[in-house]
Parts: C-alpha cells; structure tokens; sequence
C-alpha cells in the first residue's frame, strides 16, 4: 500500500464531511459578513481594502453602550437561568412536588415561544391602556419601569431557563440517588449532599450558563421590541440592528458589533473547557438505576409545590394572556376611551384579510410548516452527529475547536446569518459559475438549519454524553457493525429526546422571523414575515389572532409528533428512549 | 433497561410508516418546484417588485391580469428590511431586485447617486399634477407614485378636552404644549419620520426643494434642527417605533400621549377604520410632503427594463392610481393622487390645508444616517 493511499484510508471522512457542511452552512457566510469590518472595498461600501476605522465609529456612543449593557444583561440572564433552572429541574426531578409534569412541559411551551412572541404578549398587559389597565390600574409607572433593563432581564431569563432546565434536568435524570445517598450515608445535610452532587453534572451547570449567556447576549426580539421604547436602553443586538437597516446599510460597524457577540462567548467556554478538563462526566450505564424521589412531608410540598406553580403560571402566563386578549379585539389598544371592543373580526381577518394583505394566513402557514419540516430533519441529523463528536471521552483539538465553534455560533444573531447568506450565496462568482440559490427554498432551510445547529447541539450533547461508551462497545464485540451498533444502543435510548428535538426545531423555525424575512422565496411568504406586517399596522389585533393561531399549531406539531411516536415506535423504545427526554 | 436486540416493529406501525413516507414524498415534491414555478416561468417575462406598500398585493394582481405576457413577483416587506436586502445584494455585486416601491424620494435618491438605478423611467406624457410634478427629480432616476403627508398633529379629541389642552397652530407652538404630552416616531425605525425631521431642518434653514444650498447653510439648518428638537425633549416629547405604538398611545384609556406629530394617512385609516372614534387631524403652519416613489435597477435585461417601465406606466396611470387606492382603502391608500383627474379617497382634505411642502431629496439623503444616529442618541 502506498502512502498515499494509506493516508488517503486513515482520512476521518466523517469529520471532514460535517466540517465541510458547518462551513458551507455557518462559517462561510458570517466570515463574510465579518470581513465588511475590515474590507470595505471587497463589497463596494468604501473605498478602503483594508481599515480600522469601523471599530473606532462601533466603540463610542450609544453604540459602546450598547455592548456594555449586553455584556452584564446577558451575564445576569445566564446566572439567573442557571439558579432557577437548577431548583426547578431538582424539584420536579427529585421531590414529591404536586403538578411535576406540568411544570415541566409549561416549561417546554417557553422555549416554543420566540422572545417577540413573549416581548408582544408582555407590552399588551403592562403598557397603558393594554391588559391591566383593563382591570382599572394605572400603569404609567410600572410601564416606565418595565420597558428598561428590568424588562429585558425579566423576559430574556424567560427565555433562557427553559434551555437551563432541560440541559440540568438531563443531567440530573442520567445521575442515580446512590450519589446524593453516598453523601447523606456520611453524615452530610441536605444542603451539604447537594453540594457534592451539583459538581457531578458541572457539564450540565456551565453548559446551560454558557447556553443562556449566549442566547441573552444574540437575542433580538426584546432588543428590537422593548429597549427602544420611549425610556431608551439600548443593546449591542438592537444597534447591529440599526447600523444594518440605516440608510445606507453600514454593514461595516454591524460586523464588528457581530464580531464582539461571539467573541462575548469565548471566556464562559474556556472556563467550562479548564475545569472540565481531564474529568469523565459519564453517569448512565447499564448499571444505572432508577432515580428515588425527595419525600417531602405534606404542608412544606403543599407550600413548595404552590410556589412552583404559581411562578412558572407567571412566567408562562403573562405574556399568552396579552397575547390571547388582545386578539379577542380590533382595536389598536386593549382598553379604549370607549371601552373594551371584543369581537372575532381580528380571528376573521386571518383568513378573510384587508386586500392590502394580499392573501390568507393559510398559505404563509404551509410555506412556514414545510420550511420546518425539512430544517428539523435536516437539523437533527447534523446535531446528533455534532453531538456524538463533542462529546467523545477524551476530547482532542477538533472537539475543542468545534465547541468554542458552536457556542460563538449561538451568540449570532439571525439577521447577521441572513445578511451573510446574501452577501455569500450571491456573489455574482457563484451565481453565474456554480450554483444561483440566492431567493430558493434550499437557501432558505440552509440558512434556518444554521440558526438551529448550534442550539440544538447543546441541547443535545447532555442525553448523548450519558449514553455510556461501554453500551456501544459490547455491541461492538459481539459483532454488530458502526451503523447497527447505533441502531440498537443508542437510537432507541435517545428515541423520545430525538422526537422532541425534532418537534422544537419545527415549532422555533414556524416563528423565526429575522432570518426569513431577508431571505424568503418571493410570492412565499411565511407565516412569521405576514404577522409582522399585521403588528406593525394598525391591524395589530389581527396580528395577535395570527399569533395566537401560530402558537396553537405549534402545540399541535408538538401532540402530533409525540402522538405518532407512540403509534410508530417498537414497544421497547417507548419504555427506555426517556435518556434525557425532555419533559 | 438499555438492550441490543433488535427493535419491533409492529404491523400497524409498518402500515403508518408506509403511509407518512407516501405523504412525506409528495410533499417533498411539491414543495420543492413550488418556488421556482413561481419565481421563474418560462413563458413570460419575470420582474421581482420589493415593495414596502400596503396596497402593493392588489396593485400586482390587477397588473398581473392586464399584462399575461408579464409576471411581477412581489417581496413584501417594510421599507428597512428591503432595503437592507438590496443593499446586501449591490454588495455581493449581483443584484436581484428589479424594482422598489415604497414610502419617501431619499431612498430613491441614494439608488440613483449609487448608480444603482435606471435614469429617465418616467413615461412620457405622464399627466402629473402639481404635487407629482415637485416631487419628479430631473434625470427622471424614479417617479413619485402618491403623495402623503407627515408631520400633521394627530390628537385624541376627549383627552385634549378633559386635559384642556390648548392646541398649537405653530411649529414653534409645539414647544409649549404641556409636558409630555406630546409624542413622534424615531426615525431609525419609521421610514416616513426622517422627511419630517428633514422638512423642519430645511424650513429653519430656509432651504427650498428648488434651492441648492451649501454645505454650511445645510449644517445650519441642521444645527437649528437639532436646538428645535432637544427642545421639544426638554418639554417631555415621547418617542415610540413607528405609527402603530404612538398611536396606540394616544388611542389607550389612559392615555399616555394627547397628540403626535406623524404620518397623517395613518390617523386617517384608524378614524376611517372606526378603530379611533376620538381621533382628529390638524394641520400646523407647515407639514411635510412624503412621495411614494418606485425605481427600476440598472441591472435589468431589455424585456425586464420594458416590463418594468410598462409597469411603471400602469402605476401612473388613472387606472393604477385608482387601483392604489381600492388596495389599502383605510390604510395606505388614503394618499394624494399625483396625477390629474384622480381625487383623493374621501376624508382626505384638500392638499392645500396641509400646508406642505417638499424637500430635494438629493440633499437631505445623504444627511440621513447622521441625523438619525444623532435623533437617537440625543432625543429618543
């Protein structure tokens, strides 16, 4: 055998072809986009080939504000994400609590929700003449309050904990009471043994920091909807927005506030990087055994789980009951000096819309429920294998590489993702010598597919890291191949988190709207763009039924899949695909 | 239980598998020709219309059924968005618009200085009015479609009689209404609220849309511009997004603002609409003229330049500006015909109430970025 050939053998195909896609997918478009910071010449915005210039005009002023406000917005959302996470997925995993299930799965209808589905539903109960001045408050003042850093934190830690509860509640699902009863055995307390037993899932708590830093710090539908209100608190997010859509577009400075988003996520990784190094946080085997629950005694459970549910009805609440109220009318304000107007008009404006609407929500709603079809499949295909390979038991240079890669990769904001896709995908070298895929469906899912991996690979990482090798390798040695060794061990232990993985892909890409809204097919237009159009008009109302009927889908997306891995899935996989099945 | 053996597979879940693969199939194949059906037909000439109007939908339909030979596919969208897309594709040097619509002449203005668009679109013997006719630029680079006006002050009737409020009949007047009560779009946002700003700048600086001025007496007019506005801030002037929040500010019970100056039509579609019975329009001592204006990219192949020019004919026609008009009745199509023997939809006023005027979009464009970064530093 050659050398060459050898070499050629000895290739790792696999890693090559999943870097190959990330690149084609992530890499090539936003380093595009980066380069406008630097190369203005290359895109005809100047006439420098090489400058500076655009960090001296990013870091000053509102600008410089801006990011100095993301940074500790994001860090107190991630902080506040990881203890409230922590305490519910230990109180619905491990104690008696009443209603555990559906905390849980209040929890998963949060992460469903987009932050300016949330940011809307909370303006239509705070703000004057909304919701609760319904109910004859006066809420001038907590509207003042509630549209500054408070109200960013509040609704990005809303956003963030569902991503914290489930990474934590995996973790703590994999992790076998014998660990916490070694503890208590030798003498230790309840806050004691708990202390000895979070450092085990320190994966699960500095992935979920990292996780909810990085979605706080790239989001834009609060930026965009609640912090240029008439108290300005502005957000590295929402000023990337405006030097994007000013007139001309300076997507120069926007490169290199895109440029400190991601560079914003490096340190939390490193240090989950430094201390997890040379540790194994493997904890489920064949030997793992089933999880023994916290009896609490009658009136502190009672209490507790009053408490919980409350809180998580709060948080879940709020924002659907803007939402859901204001559809029920047709003017621009809930309450009106001339009352309350309820009416189903705004229901019949969905389907039966002003001509200047152009067509029903129905054919939006296709377009969008097709797009998430193909993003989910395609996402859960690339996230497992990303997940498989990050999580491998002694992680080399590529593995720490493709880490740092995927959390920068959260932190882009989607209207970076799609501004690059344009500015890659159709350079004219492309369109007229390879391939012209610029206003198609296929750019439309690539770039969606984007968006999702580096999200969905987190949440995937956990269940996957607790599928222990072992399983795999006594396959192995009884003569089962690669692909039937993944087909028999771990497939069917993943089998309901894959179901679900691939369900909250397609509901997040129903409502994603930054990205679509620049890159969507012509005459295709998703549901997300349409209802946009409605909430910045004056037919809001009808903007708020579109919305309402939105979200009911993606619940029944949700029922739908789940009810068809009952129907579909071998009896066995229904009774062991729970590792880290998230509800 | 983690196990090895092989899965089973009932036959009732064989049968479902079989049954969602077939559908899964031919979804797939519909979905996949859908976009380029529609995108790219063979039989016709294909022109790609971004348009940030609300009556656009209608327009293209009506246009569509005129003209088989043609078949303009519209992007929808705001004004930023669209813009933002055809800037990011003159960057990846091969753009894909082929015509813009939308609120405002700077846009238009800015296509033309970057050489983006085609010159002298404007159909010969086109019958423009008085309006349409200040609003033409000379080289003809795009045509005024309609006229709008922003910066009338849009007021709640009952909270300025309960508040006794006393209306202004000046600009200057706005400086002494009661504190907070009064409230206007930010500029970055609203595409309609720079060509006020702009239009109060050149009116303090005396800069006509005839006028060339220069770079002095522009940065005057600035200056004046920006002492105006601080203030109004100083009087406790709000500043939301765009139409919809301001209006729904002084549409709330409470109400959180007594009057706005902003896009008149807006007020108009929500009294028309019933949404606003309270509401009312007053014109001060001037207000600013807001072309809707459509430009062709320099990009296109001849059978598109003659699609698109074709196009532009049928919007300035009587039967286009009429077909604009029934597009978004309490809405966008609540504009001022900008040619002749076309009238406004009822309860539009007559143009000359409004007091306004417009400004050389060529002069003002280039100042936008700075006076938007300023507006929402300084007064938002």
């Amino acid at each position: 055998m050659s050398r060459a050939t050898h070499r050629l053998r000895h290739l790792p195909w696999s890693s090559a072809v999943l870097w190959t896609v990330l690149v084609v997918l992530i890499v090539a478009p936003v380093t595009t986009f980066l380069l406008c910071a630097v190369s203005p010449r290359l895109f005809s915005l100047g006439p420098q080939w090489f400058t500076l210039s655009s960090f001296s005009a990013a870091f000053q002023g509102h600008t410089l504000e801006g990011i100095i406000n993301s940074l500790w917005v994001s860090t107190t959302v991630a902080t506040l994400a990881v203890v409230i996470g922590t305490t519910l997925a230990w109180l619905v995993h491990r104690t008696n609590l009443f209603g555990a299930k559906v905390i849980g799965a209040s929890l998963w209808l949060l992460l469903l929700i987009p932050t300016w589905m949330t940011t809307v539903g909370w303006i239509n109960v705070v703000q004057p003449g909304e919701l609760l001045s319904a109910f004859g408050l006066n809420t001038v003042g907590l509207s003042d309050w509630f549209f500054g850093a408070p109200g960013v934190i509040i609704i990005l830690t809303t956003a963030a904990l569902p991503f914290s509860y489930l990474i934590i509640s995996a973790g703590l699902r994999g992790l076998g009471s014998e660990f916490e009863d070694a503890a208590r055995v030798h003498g230790a307390g309840m806050r004691r043994a708990l202390t000895t037993v979070l450092p085990i899932i320190a994966p699960a708590l500095l992935g979920a920091f990292a996780i909810s830093f990085a979605e706080a710090i790239s989001d834009f539908g609060v930026a965009f909807t609640i912090s240029q209100g008439h108290q300005a608190f502005p957000l590295a997010t929402f000023t990337l927005f405006g030097a994007i859509y000013q007139q001309p577009s300076n997507f120069s400075v926007a490169a290199v506030i895109a440029m400190v988003l991601i560079v914003a996520t490096i340190p939390p990784i490193f240090f989950q990087q430094r201390l997890m190094r040379g540790r194994s946080y493997a904890v489920l085997s064949a030997r793992t055994r089933p999880v023994r629950r916290l009896q609490l005694r009658p009136l502190p459970r009672a209490i507790v789980s009053i408490s919980t549910a409350t809180f998580v009805a709060l948080l879940v609440g709020i924002p659907l009951s803007g939402a859901v109220a204001s559809s029920f009318t047709s003017t621009v304000s809930f309450y009106t000096t001339t009352g309350i107007h309820w009416t189903l008009d705004s229901y019949r404006g969905v389907f039966n819309p002003p001509p200047a609407y152009g067509g029903s929500l129905s054919g939006p709603l296709w377009t969008s429920s097709q797009l998430g079809f193909y993003v989910a499949l395609a996402t859960l295909v690339l996230a497992v294998a990303m997940a498989r390979r990050m999580t491998v038991p002694n992680p080399g240079r590529s593995q720490r590489v493709a880490d740092v890669f995927l959390l920068g990769a959260v932190a882009i904001p989607g209207i970076v993702l799609a501004a690059g896709y344009i500015l890659f995908f159709n350079q004219a070298f492309l369109t007229h010598h390879l391939v012209d895929l610029y206003e198609t469906t296929p750019l439309v899912v690539m770039g969606l597919v984007a968006a999702s991996i580096p999200g969905q690979t987190r949440l995937l990482m956990a269940p996957v890291a607790q599928v222990h090798a072992g399983l795999g390798h006594a396959a192995r040695v009884h003569g089962a191949g690669r692909w039937r060794t993944w087909r028999t061990t771990t497939l069917p232990l993943l089998s309901r988190t894959l179901v679900w993985a691939w369900a909250i892909t397609f509901t997040k890409t129903l409502a994603e709207l930054a990205i679509v809204e620049l890159l969507y097919v012509p005459g295709h237009e998703p549901a997300s763009v349409q209802i946009e159009n409605y909430l910045g008009s004056v037919h809001g109302a009808v903007g708020a039924a579109a919305t309402v009927l939105l979200l009911l889908e993606m619940l029944a997306v949700i029922g739908l899949s789940l009810g068809l891995f009952r129907v579909l899935a071998p009896r066995g996989w229904r009774r062991i695909g729970q590792v880290g099945a998230m509800a | 239980m983690p196990t090895t053996n092989p899965p089973k597979f009932t036959a009732t879940s064989r049968m479902a598998a079989a049954a969602l693969g077939a559908a899964l199939v031919a979804t797939s194949a519909s979905f996949a020709t859908a976009g380029a059906a529609t995108v790219r037909p063979h039989s016709s000439v294909t022109l790609e219309l971004y348009s940030a109007q609300g009556y656009d939908s209608y327009v293209v339909n009506a246009f569509n059924k005129a003209n088989p030979g043609i078949n303009v596919v519209l992007t929808d969208g705001s004004t930023g968005p669209l813009l933002t897309k055809i800037a990011a594709e003159q960057a990846s040097h091969s753009p894909k618009w082929n015509l813009m619509w939308a609120d405002g002449s700077t846009w238009a203005a800015a296509f033309d200085t970057s050489g983006w668009s085609q010159k002298s679109i404007i159909p010969k013997g086109t019958a423009y009015d008085a309006m349409g006719l200040a609003n033409k630029p000379a080289d003809g680079a795009f045509a005024p479609t309609g006229v709008t006006v922003t910066g009338g002050l849009c007021y709640d009737k009952v909270a300025v009689a309960n508040n006794h409020v006393a209306l202004p009949t000046t600009w200057a007047g706005l400086t002494k209404v009661p504190k907070g009560s009064l409230g206007m779009n930010n500029p970055s946002f609203s595409g309609p609220t720079f060509p006020l700003i702009a239009s109060v700048m050149a009116h303090l600086g005396g800069i006509s849309s005839t006028k060339n001025p220069t770079a002095a007496q522009v940065k005057t007019a600035i200056a004046k511009g920006e002492a105006f506005f601080q203030t109004l801030k100083n009087n406790g002037l709000q500043v939301h997004h765009t139409n919809g929040p301001t209006l729904g500010a002084m549409e709330s019970n409470p109400a959180t603002l007594d009057m706005a100056t902003i896009q008149t039509s807006a007020c108009y579609g929500d009294i028309a609409g019933g949404y606003w019975p309270s509401g009312a329009v007053k014109y001060l001592d001037y207000s600013a003229e807001l072309p809707s204006s459509i430009a062709i990219s320099k990009d296109v192949s001849k059978a598109q330049l003659a699609a698109a020019e074709k196009f532009v004919a049928f919007v300035l026609s009587v039967n286009g500006q009429q077909t604009m008009q029934k597009g978004d009745p309490t809405g966008d199509g609540l504009f001022w015909p900008v040619i002749s023997k076309v009238t406004p939809e009822s309860g539009v006023p007559a143009f000359s109430s409004t007091k306004a005027f417009a400004i050389n979009p060529y002069v003002w464009g280039p100042q936008q970025n700075g006076i938007d970064t300023w507006f929402t530093n300084n007064i938002a």
